[in-house]
């Protein structure tokens, strides 16, 4: 081994055993292998930048979630709540204000849910319960957190939602499993109003402020107004 | 849990770490570099099966993650905040002067050229041998060397540049 190849095999790997052999009877070269050692070891202190905290439990979260949509679903809906919530009342007074209130019409944000909802029916094919501290960590992207839902969420990935990044969330409730888009607003962009819409599966609500629009679909029939009020109250910018 | 599911765990256990720091130094943003390593676990467990021998782990999660990378450039690039790079190491335990090594040392990193920073970070950052970063570049083994070569040489050549000015902003 001449010097150059000596030089350009221990600058390619200052590990390479024959480079260290080679090193072992010429002073000069190696105080240059050592030289080099020595640098990669720096190199190694730079480099090791702190990996997130959670990272690994936050990965096997996500496949988790994953994981649970090919779960084909055995049980229906119905049966997966133990725990009814007392708002039938309250769910009879929100849709009477509403009808009181409401005076747009549908919206093309809202055609768009309803196309993203019966698209995406892999979403409700989970019934595996997943921790609200998940859909934060989801959510702190977007510098928003979620005190609490109306329901076990099953359900929580990111989408484009007419070429926003959204989060996908749904939650089950009494009324079924309802679908929830937070599509984070930057100042000018809109996604065109408020307001309900529906098909002859689903109905559903939207509601801007300036963070976000928040919208919800349900069931054809579901009190989406209360349930979109109690989603939107609990949800905290930061 | 089903065998396939503790396969998993361990790769995510032993691989995250290391496949972190890659992206982080690839892409040069931690928020992508979280998004990029998430993607790639999970495109990993959607395609576990095709894994048959647990050797070729390693590659085969740079492959994936190094294919997430350049998937982001075809699709619309979100806004994730513009952060200087140099603001964003953490450096734990370091004294101050190894700490302005380092920062000088992960400038001329940055400064690198993709072609030369990539097999230089499979290298030291994720212990990969000659061979394995040819397969995982698809590149030959020669080419390989010559960019390790060049790349070492360049950062120390900017380091010994760098020296004077460094000690003049010590004060």
């Amino acid at each position: 081994m001449n010097d150059l190849e000596f030089r350009r095999r221990l600058f390619a790997d200052p590990n390479d055993k024959e480079v260290a052999q080679e090193a072992a009877n010429n002073a000069e070269q190696q105080a240059l292998l050592e030289e080099l050692q020595a640098f990669d070891v720096q190199l190694n202190k730079a480099l090791d930048v702190k990996v997130p905290d959670g990272l690994a439990e936050r990965i096997l979260a996500n496949q988790q979630a994953d994981n649970a949509h090919n779960v084909v679903v055995k049980k229906g809906w119905f049966k997966r709540y133990k725990t009814p919530f007392a708002t039938a009342a309250s769910a009879t007074f929100a849709l009477g204000l509403y009808f009181m209130s409401a005076t747009q019409t549908p919206l093309l944000a809202g055609e768009h849910a309803l196309a993203h909802v019966h698209h995406e029916q892999a979403a409700f094919q989970s019934n595996a319960k997943i921790a609200l501290q998940v859909v934060n960590d989801k959510l702190s992207l977007f510098g928003a957190k979620l005190e609490s839902l109306p329901g076990d969420v099953t359900y929580a990935t990111f989408c484009n939602f007419k070429g926003q990044k959204s989060l996908h969330l749904v939650f089950q409730s009494e009324h079924g499993p309802m679908t929830v888009f937070i599509v984070p607003l930057s100042g000018k962009n809109s996604l065109g109003g408020d307001g309900q819409f529906k098909d002859d599966r689903y109905n559903g609500i939207i509601e801007q402020d300036q963070h976000a629009a928040t919208v919800l679909v349900a069931n054809l029939g579901s009190p989406v107004e209360k349930y979109q009020k109690n989603v939107a109250s609990a949800l905290r910018w930061l | 849990m089903t065998t396939k599911q503790k396969r998993y765990e361990a790769l995510v256990q032993v691989y995250h770490g290391e496949l972190y720091r890659f992206a982080y130094w690839l892409c040069q943003d931690p928020t992508v570099a979280e998004d990029l390593v998430q993607e790639t676990f999970l495109r990993a467990w959607r395609s576990l099966d095709s894994l048959q021998d647990e050797n070729a782990a390693k590659p085969w999660l740079l492959t994936i993650l190094r294919r997430e990378n350049a998937r982001r450039f075809e699709r619309k690039q979100f806004d994730y905040a513009d952060v200087e790079n140099d603001t964003l190491i953490d450096n734990t335990s370091a004294s101050l002067d190894e700490e302005m090594e380092q920062t000088v040392i992960q400038r001329q990193i940055n400064k690198l050229s993709v072609e030369y920073r990539e097999p230089l970070l499979l290298q030291v950052v994720m212990g990969c041998s000659g061979e394995e970063i040819a397969e995982i570049l698809e590149l030959n083994k020669n080419t390989v060397m010559t960019r390790l070569y060049r790349a070492r040489n360049q950062l120390k050549d900017a380091l010994t540049q760098h020296q004077e000015p460094i000690k003049g902003a010590q004060n």
